[in-house]
């Protein structure tokens, strides 16, 4: 019996094989369609856990000016777009006070250098955590951070403590994909232009920084950003009219801005106050980015279903190429399948070889339709990563494979039936000898 | 293991209803070795004949016993087994697949039979070898000349040792020589496996090759030459060809 089916699986093979280019065409229809579920699938829970990773150690609260509250989620946190505006220095005092806030982090972001976007903050940026009891994502892999210092928005301050016609020099953390796509290492000085990436500026600050500082890799749009003090991000924009040509070009920073705040508060309660709060102001209000973030990802379900339906549609097309393969080549091998039962095969072995060649074409189809979804995913998981600076992990989905493995196989037989039945019902005498 | 055909009729269930029966109360009985050579023109019944002797196509009436079997006692499953094993059948053309080559078209039959591809391979080769085609076991079709193809075929037929080897029209797709050298393997296979040997063909010069011949006219079983009078036919075929060719 074994034997038996090793010969029909044989025939089928081979069968299938001298008729390449059909098959050939045939395999990219279902490869083609089925590679859609799998992008589509992978790049999905791929955005899903890039972001949420890259969200995680980014607090409960974001704080910024008033506006769309998912751009202030976006620019915030997965620094995505330009931020909305500014908001005054004082809700971040206002709030360093507020009882309900465990953690008050303030970031400026106004220049840039290259493609990194330099990010004005305390040091307790790099304490943040993805939970309570988790170590926090932004270590050093050398260096050191910058030192804790007061923040004096008004620059006559700063003019006092130092001279800065003479050579002031900021301090400069990085994170790991800026330093290596600068080619900046400790010690290294550079200079900023105005702007962020954005929305590139030749306009160039004379102010150098140094490097005193590496982060190790997150996984978070930060990787890519440069750290400095807020000092630093207001002093260089102690001209006032360099402040307001900078407001009003793209919403970054001046002296004495905010671009936004990130809040840990002390409990779900107090987070749900400090929104409350916030509701009603007209300087400022207050987002949580698991809510905006959520709201994101549903457009992205909303948009898996349309392209789901979309494979469903290109899924039909290949169980209908499989029928017109398999139909046309039992309608010119009729002869031979004539043959075949004039010596002796029975006619299960003529169905089983008809079926098996539609089952190797699903099978093969399925296998390509694995290398050209995941390779398509983790190009287009590279491209988003390289342009947005967040990581999305493309890794297999095993809960796929019941489908992936289900729907070709059961188009192959449904395909297969109506050839397989015209092989079964072929009369032998009339294709041997025409009577 | 003989071979019994008995009132045999047959007519097309398409045919009109007063038109002829394609075959008509045939009768006859093969021993074992025994050859035989069925002529008649085109449209006569042969190759009709052929195939409810193959067991692919259940006569209007009559009962064909082969091997003490009668074949259209047997279920269609049982009849294809039994088609595979006792009979071989040689066709016009060779209908070799192309995407089998030389040994593994011989091998078909016993592949069917769920032998293993190591045992049919050498039982392949073997016969290919006897026929000398030794050479030409892992060459397709398309790689063979049409004598060498038709030989294939022939083993094919003769792989599963069958009792009763049918072969319509073997040498109609080959020139002379090929189409000689076909008898002679068909003839000489069949002798040394004891293996009943039906050649139909409108051929006449193979008449002298043949102990026994057949006519079929019109669905009639027509039986009287026997090897002497087939050479005295043979003659006068030639007689006239010369005649023929003096005029």
């Amino acid at each position: 019996m074994l034997n038996r089916i090793l010969f029909v699986l044989q025939l089928g093979w081979r069968s299938v094989a001298s008729r390449w280019v059909q098959t050939v065409a045939t395999l990219l229809v279902i490869g083609l369609a089925l590679a859609l579920f799998i992008a589509v699938a992978v790049l999905n829970v791929g955005v899903r856990e890039g972001l949420t990773e890259a969200s995680d150690p980014f607090g409960t609260l974001v704080i910024g000016p008033k506006g769309d509250a998912q751009q202030l989620v976006l620019s915030t946190i997965l620094l995505n777009g330009n931020p909305l505006g500014t908001i005054d220095e004082a809700i971040y005092k206002e709030l360093l006070d507020d009882p309900r806030a465990a953690l008050v982090i303030p970031l400026a972001m106004a220049d840039n250098i290259g493609n990194a976007r330099i990010i004005g903050t305390t040091v307790d940026f790099f304490t943040l955590q993805p939970s309570l009891n988790s170590v926090s994502p932004f270590q050093l892999a050398e260096g050191r951070l910058f030192e804790v210092e007061e923040h004096h928005a008004n620059f006559s301050e700063a003019q006092e403590e130092t001279n800065y016609e003479e050579a002031h020099v900021f301090e400069a953390v990085l994170g790991a994909t800026a330093a290596e796509q600068l080619g900046l290492t400790i010690g290294d000085q550079f200079v900023s232009s105005h702007g962020t990436g954005a929305v590139l500026n030749a306009d160039v600050h004379k102010e150098p920084f140094e490097v005193i500082g590496v982060l190790q890799q997150t996984n978070t749009a930060f990787d890519g950003a440069v750290f400095t003090t807020l000092n630093a991000v207001w002093d260089s924009h102690r001209d006032e009219f360099e402040a307001a040509f900078a407001s009003k070009l793209d919403n970054t920073a001046g002296a004495g801005d905010l671009t936004a705040i990130l809040v840990k508060p002390v409990g779900f309660g107090e987070a749900n106050g400090i929104w409350q709060s916030f509701y009603n102001r007209n300087d400022a209000q207050a987002a949580f980015p698991g809510q905006e973030l959520g709201r994101l990802l549903n457009t992205f379900d909303q948009l898996e279903d349309i392209l789901s339906n979309v494979g469903y549609l290109a899924a039909l097309m290949a169980g209908i190429t499989i029928f017109l393969t398999i139909y046309s080549a039992t309608k010119a091998r009729e002869q031979l399948i004539a043959v075949m039962r004039g010596v002796g095969a029975g006619r299960g072995a003529i169905v089983g070889m008809v079926l098996i060649e539609a089952l190797i074409i699903a099978v093969f189809g399925a296998l390509l339709a694995r290398l050209l979804g995941y390779g398509a995913a983790t190009v287009l998981a590279s491209r988003f990563s390289a342009q947005n600076m967040i990581p999305i992990p493309v890794r297999y989905l095993f809960e796929l494979e019941p489908f992936l493995w289900g729907v070709p196989i059961v188009l192959a037989l449904v395909a297969g039936l109506i050839p397989a039945l015209m092989a079964f019902r072929i009369n032998v005498v009339e294709k041997l000898f025409g009577q | 293991m003989s071979l019994s055909v008995l009132d045999i009729s047959h007519r097309y269930p398409t045919s009109s209803a007063d038109l002829p029966p394609v075959l008509h109360n045939v009768s006859f009985n093969l021993a074992a070795s025994e050859q035989l050579l069925l002529r008649g023109i085109s449209g006569s019944g042969k190759t009709t004949l052929f195939n409810i002797l193959a067991g692919l196509l259940t006569p209007s009436s009559g009962t064909v016993t082969l091997a003490d079997q009668s074949i259209y006692l047997l279920s269609e499953a049982k009849r294809d087994t039994f088609r595979r094993n006792q009979i071989g059948y040689v066709f016009q053309t060779h209908h070799l697949l192309p995407i089998l080559n030389a040994w593994e078209n011989v091998a078909m039959p016993l592949a069917f039979n769920g032998l293993s591809t190591s045992v049919r391979k050498e039982r392949a080769v073997a016969l290919l070898a006897e026929i000398g085609l030794a050479d030409f076991a892992t060459h397709r079709p398309y790689q063979l000349s049409n004598g060498q193809r038709q030989r294939v075929a022939i083993a094919r037929a003769l792989i599963n040792q069958p009792h009763m080897i049918l072969a319509d029209e073997p040498t109609a797709s080959l020139d002379a020589e090929s189409g000689e050298s076909v008898i002679d393997l068909l003839q000489q296979s069949c002798q040394n496996n004891q293996t009943i040997l039906l050649v139909a063909s409108h051929d006449p010069l193979l008449s002298q090759r043949f102990a026994r011949v057949v006519d079929l006219q019109y669905g009639h079983w027509i039986e009287s030459n026997k090897v002497e009078s087939n050479r005295v036919e043979s003659n006068k075929v030639e007689s006239t060809a010369q005649g023929v060719a003096h005029a």
